[in-house]
Order: structure tokens, then sequence, then C-alpha cells
């Protein structure tokens, strides 16, 4: 399969990326050309300048518990989504080695049987990426155009709480810093989704990887061949828990992050809605949001609780080959591929949770707890 | 009079042994000079400080009966004995176990070695040094800025307790009470003058040196972590060459009875010196590197064996023994530390529970606290100050014991990210038996209840968050 390319499946995702300022042409790092200048403005004036803004407001009402936390569950996700940009920039370089592994000779399937094996878990991930973009892409609508929902549009609302060093009420001001926070809470979101997808999209990737190694596993025929197959299988597999090592550390964090901020952020806004009517526009707005944030969570969660599942099928697979009329050289290699197989591969945020669906569950409590406290504190 | 000579983790660990030993514990161990009198004299020192420590912690308990009538004194005053409950505890512990410690710091005098893994065993003992020493400056530090808080917000807000107006049933008033560290009652009166200013210094020496008791124990069991994972990490990184050596043999297999071979007359042993060990009657027959790995230490020089020839693979028969006992040398080397992280946890284990179910009763008691506190004065500032003291203990040990349980488990990744698939058979099946044998990671538990990893700090903190938000409801 000389021409398959596993980067076609995700080409949507590296557009965006592409268009917010993220991912650099090709194989390249971020080098002094006009891209580079791009996405420096953009990181300033959009990333940086939003989140200044929003910072600031909090200081002025942090009196006030009810007004901090309207403005603290959206003020938090978009601080989360400046940190997790940060840490991608940072690690670039690895992100890109990873995608040239990714498209090298040991990784590609190597039959038509194998490509057909592969499919449904890419069509997988394409259908998740749309449903996911399709909730966030609301929310954000929902957000931009809550003024002119609520009517607050004569009262010179915008559509997030922030502080300005001119003021609002006047009416040409009152357009500009509209449109402004409009052009920077569409790109922050695009990047924080497109980057959850990058990342769910490289532990799909160990999935497909663990299936064809699963599948030439299988295929292990009882020739002379077997040791050489066996011992190529071994080199794919050693190659496999590389690149799932790599990609674990380069979104160890951001995991972390995502998941602090994710349980802060569910009890925060279960606490905006006691205030507000749920049947509302504001209340539609919020329901959506506790949505997106809970399958926000649940992706990272469910994407790797897949990739633990999948290596421990290897194992199996391993079993199902023709082994046992072999030599004890060529079986002792077996043992030796098959002690390694019993641990399944674990991706963490940094070696402290697993991502899985235990840690999912933990998170909803937590996040229950949290807002049991906050509304018997607040009464 | 004997030659005292150290080696080992004694050797490693001299500043923290000087310092244990400086704070009053019974260590009476490694002093050059160890003849009646001066013993005697270090004995009496020891005792004078557990009559010391003990007369201070039965007056604070005294006084804990004494005001148990109203309920904010009798959970302070609760906390405070809890909290010093902690440091004699490791104090008579270690008087009491302390045969256990001396083992546990003997049991590195005589690690073997190998001349092709020379280089990376010394550079990994120097890490080992070097985070050890680096531990032991934090741990003074903490120390020493816990005590000087302490003292200094003595004299910060008013010196006062609250008790019931003897005129009115339903009135409280403040009573002056004496300006000193912790609560305590005393036979004399404290108020002020010189009997103040005396009880003062005697209960500055008591915190200073009851925080070092607890603190200096829990970073001796620290570093022993430390060393065991550096010990670790260089049997990772030798398996790599060890595997590229190996690779050279081929299948010949050897008679098993000539890797174990009893020393010949002409091997020359290049042992380290024992002397020590074998004049020390704690040591002698309680543990002997020599008996316990035989007698087939491989020294700088190699062994001639006379008339060797070419093996099947190239290989002289001196070059295919060298590899074979690379061999040897690692899997020694990792039941060494094996037996070390098992006598850490047989010296430190019940010292570890008991640690912990003091501070969970302490830790609950604070959350309660913590849910009276009104706003940023003295009495939040002891209360923030008492729980961060006593997470960061946890904390401590947590952290080193999940270091321990890293790294060993990640012996078996190391193994197998190796070539092992092009070496020897003989070489494949050491990488097989590593592997299952490594699958299991060490770890250190607290006399079997509960395993120190950064899990147990998290279930920690967690209980306390939990119990804070359940008072903060019930208010």
């Amino acid at each position: 399969m000389e021409n398959f390319d596993w980067k076609t499946t995700i080409k949507i995702n590296l557009f965006v990326l592409r268009t917010v300022g993220l991912w650099p042409k090709d194989n390249d790092l971020y080098k002094p050309d006009l891209y580079t200048v791009y996405a420096s403005l953009a990181a300033i004036v959009i990333i940086g300048g939003h989140n200044l803004f929003q910072l600031i407001n909090i200081f002025y009402v942090y009196n006030d518990i009810k007004a901090l936390t309207r403005i603290i569950f959206v003020a938090t996700t978009n601080f989360l989504a400046a940190t997790k940009m940060y840490f991608f920039v940072r690690n670039l370089k690895m992100v890109k080695h990873l995608f040239v592994r990714l498209n090298s000779e040991q990784f590609r399937p190597k039959t038509w049987e194998q490509l057909k094996l592969v499919e449904p878990t890419l069509k997988g991930w394409k259908t998740i990426y749309g449903v996911y973009v399709t909730i966030v892409c609301s929310i954000v609508f929902m957000w931009s155009i809550n003024p002119f929902l609520t009517g607050g549009v004569q009262q010179y609302e915008l559509p997030f709480d922030a502080w300005y060093p001119v003021q609002i009420t006047v009416s040409p001001n009152y357009e500009i810093l509209y449109a402004y926070q409009l052009v920077c809470i569409w790109p922050i979101s695009m990047g924080n989704i497109n980057l959850d997808s990058l990342i769910f999209a490289v532990m799909m990737y160990i999935r497909t990887q663990c299936d064809i190694l699963c599948d030439d596993l299988r295929k292990l025929e009882d020739n002379e061949a077997f040791n050489r197959k066996l011992i190529s299988c071994i080199r794919h597999h050693k190659a496999i828990l590389r690149f799932a090592q790599d990609s674990n550390n380069f979104f160890s964090v951001i995991a972390l992050g995502q998941m602090a901020t994710s349980t802060a952020v569910l009890a925060l806004t279960m606490f905006q809605l006691t205030f507000v009517n749920p049947v509302s526009g504001e209340g539609l707005g919020h329901l959506l949001y506790i949505t997106g944030i809970t399958a926000q969570i649940l992706l990272y969660c469910w994407f790797g609780n897949k990739v633990e599942l999948k290596s421990s099928q290897i194992i199996y697979a391993l079993y199902e080959s023709k082994w046992f009329q072999q030599p004890p050289p060529v079986k002792k290699n077996f043992l030796i591929l098959s002690i390694r197989c019993q641990r399944p591969i674990k991706l963490t945020a940094i070696n402290l949770f697993t991502l899985s669906l235990e840690t999912f569950i933990k998170i909803l409590r937590s996040a229950w707890s949290y807002f049991a406290v906050l509304s018997s504190v607040n009464k | 009079m004997m030659k005292f000579k150290v080696s080992g983790l004694v050797a490693d660990l001299m500043p923290n042994i000087r310092l244990i030993q400086g704070s009053g514990h019974f260590m009476l161990n490694y002093h050059a000079d160890n003849s009646g009198a001066l013993h005697t004299l270090r004995l009496g020192y020891c005792c004078v400080t557990l009559v010391f420590m003990l007369l201070q912690y039965g007056c604070n308990f005294v006084n804990l009966v004494l005001e148990r009538g109203d309920v904010n004194d009798l959970a302070a005053n609760t906390i405070t004995v809890l909290f010093f409950t902690h440091c004699i505890t490791k104090f008579v512990y270690f008087a009491v176990r302390s045969k256990l410690f001396y083992r546990t710091l003997g049991i590195w005098n005589q690690p073997n070695s190998h001349p092709l893994f020379v280089e990376s065993n010394n550079r990994y003992h120097a890490l080992a040094l070097k985070k050890m020493r680096r531990l032991l400056y934090i741990i003074i530090v903490w120390t020493s800025f816990s005590a000087i808080a302490w003292t200094s917000i003595t004299f910060v807000g008013e010196s006062v307790h609250t008790t019931k107006d003897p005129e009115n049933e339903n009135l409280t008033i403040s009573e002056p009470i004496p300006r000193l560290l912790v609560r305590a009652w005393y036979p004399w009166n404290a108020m002020s003058g010189m009997p103040h200013m005396l009880t003062l210094i005697f209960q500055v020496y008591y915190v200073f040196f009851a925080l070092a008791h607890a603190n200096l124990l829990d970073s001796l069991f620290c570093s022993w972590l430390i060393f065991a994972c550096e010990q670790l990490q260089h049997l990772k990184e030798i398996m790599k060459p060890l595997m590229e050596l190996s690779a050279t043999l081929d299948t010949y297999v050897p008679k098993s009875a000539d890797l174990f071979r009893a020393p010949s007359a002409t091997s020359q042993d290049n042992l380290i010196e024992n002397d020590y060990n074998s004049k020390n009657e704690d040591l002698k027959g309680v543990y002997s590197t020599r008996q316990e790995l035989g007698g087939h230490f491989r020294g700088a020089a190699l062994q001639n064996f006379g008339a060797g020839g070419v093996g099947p693979n190239g290989l002289t028969k001196k070059q295919e023994l060298m590899v074979r006992s690379a061999i040897k040398y690692w899997v020694e080397r990792h039941k060494h530390v094996v037996r070390l992280v098992t006598a850490i946890g047989d010296a430190y284990g019940v010292a570890l529970l008991l640690h912990m179910l003091t501070s969970t009763i302490m830790l609950t008691l604070l959350a309660y606290q913590a849910t009276k506190i009104t706003g940023v004065d003295k009495y939040a500032a002891t209360v923030i100050g008492y729980l961060l003291f006593a997470l960061a203990q946890v904390f401590h040990f947590c952290i080193f014991g999940n270091r321990l349980i890293e790294e060993s488990s990640s012996v078996m990744e190391a193994a197998y990210s190796c070539h092992w698939y092009d070496g020897s058979e003989e070489a494949k099946t050491f990488v097989q038996i590593v592997c299952q044998q490594c699958q299991k990671a060490m770890s250190i538990s607290g006399a079997k209840f509960f395993t120190i990893s950064l899990d147990l700090f998290a279930s920690v903190l967690g209980a306390v968050v939990t119990y804070f938000m359940v008072l903060v409801q019930l208010k």
C-alpha cells in the first residue's frame, strides 16, 4: 500500500488548525515566514486579548459570587484553550515527528483486508468529529446571538462580560467590540476542538496500529518464515509502544488541564443553571454548554479506554497464530512477546490519572459534589 | 580500638545520620570512638531528650483534659496533641526498632561489581548522592522555617482564651493565658517574668526538636528510596549494552556448573573491605553479602583460564565468561535491590501506618476547624499552617514511594525494548525471566494495610476535601 496516507482521514481537522494558526505546512515547524507572522498576530490579538480582558473583568467582580460564576465558566474554558494551544505549539516538533513515523512503511496496512479492517475505526472518528463540531458550533452560535435573543442589544450587552478600555455603551464602540468578540470566540473554540480532535486522532491511530498488528499475528503461517515474520511483528509492537509513549508525553499535560477544568466548569455551569429559567434562551445555552463539556471529557476518556481495550487484544491474536509446531528458540521469542503484551497500553495524564471510563465517572461525581457545596454555601 | 570505616549507605547518608544523632534519637552506632564513657554520655543525652519530650507532651495532654469543656478549645488542643504524637511515636519507634534500621543501613556494604559497568554504577551512585543531599537541605530548611514561623506567630494577636463568665453562666469572657507556642499546663505560673521566659525557651526547643525528630526520620526513609530508584535506573541502563554483548554469543549453551563455580586458587577477589562489618557486633550474623552471593566475584583483573581457545562464535573463552558474568552481575544486583527494598519496608512500614492513622484523625479535625475560619487572621493562619504541614509530610513519602513503583515496573519495559530477539538463547531466557519477575512492581506498604504511592496522597487529599464539604453543609 504505497500511497496510503493516514492523514487523509483528518484533512479537515488539519485544515481548520492551519486556519487558526496552529499547523504550519506539511511536516515543517514554524519558520520565519508569513504564516508565522499570521499565527503570532492571531495569538496575541485574539487569544491573548480576549483572555486578558476577561481576566481583568474577573478582578472587578470577584466579590459577587453570582457575577463571578457567570463570567468564570466561560473564561475558564478560554484560559484552558489558550494553555492547550501553548503546550501544543511547544510540542509541535514531537507531533510532526509522530505523523512522519505514522506514515512510515512499518505502520501502513499491508493488504486490502487490513485496509478494510481499519476503515470502521477511521469512519468512527469522522462521525465523532462531526457530532462534536456540531455541538460546539451550536453552542458558540447560541452565545453569539444571545444578546439578540434576550433583547440585551438595546442595553448594549455584549455576548461575554469583559472589561474594555473604552466605553461600551457608545454606538460605534458597541458594534466594533461585538464584532471583536465574535472574531475572538470562533477561532478560539474551533482551535480548541480541533486540537482535541487531533489528540483523539492520534489515539485512534494507535488503535488501528494494534488492529494491523493483531491481523499480522493471526496470519502467521506454520512455515520457515514464521520466525522472521514474528520478529518483524515484534519490531512493529515496539514501534507502537514508542509511538504511544511519545504521544502520551505530548498530550499528558493537556489532558490533565482538561480534566481539572472540566470538573470545575461542569460544577459552575450547573450552579449557573440554578439561577436561570431552564427553558429560556440562556438556560438552553447553559444546557448545551454542559453537553459540550461532558462530551469533551467523555471523548478523551473514551478514546483512551479504547486504546487500552484494543492493546489487550494483542495477546489473544498472538495465541491464535500457529505457534505450536515451531522450534524452542522461536517459542521463546513468542513467550517474551506475550509477557510484554499482558500489560496493555495505558494513556495517562502525567502518570496520575489514566484516560479511561472509570476516570470519567470519577470526574462526573466530583463535579456533582462541588456543585452541591456551591449551592449550599450560597444559600 | 577498632578502626572506624564507613562504606555503603552509611557513608552516603552520614550527614543525615549525624543530624539524627544530634537531635537526640537513639542512634548510638556509627561513631568513631565508642568507648564506655562517651557511649554513656550519648545515651544520657538521648534519655534526657526523651524525658523532656515526654514531659512537655504530658503537659499538653493535661491541658487538653483541663480545657475539655469548650468545644473549640477541645478541638484545637486535640489537634496539637495529635500533631506531637507523630514526633513522639517516631522517636519511640526508632528507639525500639533501631536494629532494623542498622540492618537496612548495612545492607549495601558489599555490592558486587563488574568491570564493564563500573562507570555506569558510579554515575548513578553520584546522582543518588546528589539527590539525597538536596532532599536533606530541603528538609532542614522546611523544618527550620516551620519552627520559626510557629515562634513568630505566637507573638501576633492576643493571647487569650474564652471561658464562662463566673458571674453570668450564659456569657463568655476572655481570660488571658501565657503567651506560649503550645498551650500547656505547668505546675508554675508562667504568665510573665523569668518563668515565662524560661518556659518560652523550653517550648521553642521542644517544637524545633519535635519537628526535627519526625522530619529527619522521614527523610532517611526517602533517601533510601532515592538510592533504590537510582540503582534500578542503573540496571535499566546497562540492559541494552548487556544485550548487545550477549548478541555476540551463539546458541552455545555452557554447562551450568561453569557459571556458578567457586573461585579457583588464582582468582583475585576485589571485595570492598568488610573489616568493619565483621567486627561490628550488630551486623555480624544478621546479614552477610559474602555468604549470600557466594564467592564468585570477578575482579578488575580477569581470571586466566589457561588454554581456553576460541569458541564457536569467534569469542575466546575469556570473553564468553565475561559476558555470562555480566548477566550474573545484573541478576545479583537486582536481587540486592529487592533485598534493600524489603528491608526498608520492614524497618519503616509500621511507622508509616502509625503516621497515617494519626494523620487521618488530625486532618478530619482540621477540616472541622477550617469551617470556622471567618477571615484572614491568626486563627486562619494557624489552621492553614497545620494543614499544609500535615499534607506536606504525607506528600513527602508518597512521592518517593510512587517513584519506586514506577521505576521498578519500567524495568520490564526496558528489558523488552532492547534487541533481545537478535541475542542468544541464554540472553532470551534471561530476558524472559526478567520480564516475568518484574511484572509486579516493588512497593513499600504500611505494614501491608496500604501502599505508599501518590494514590494514597490523592485519597487523603480527597478525604479532607470531602470532610470539609460535608461539615460546611452541616453548619
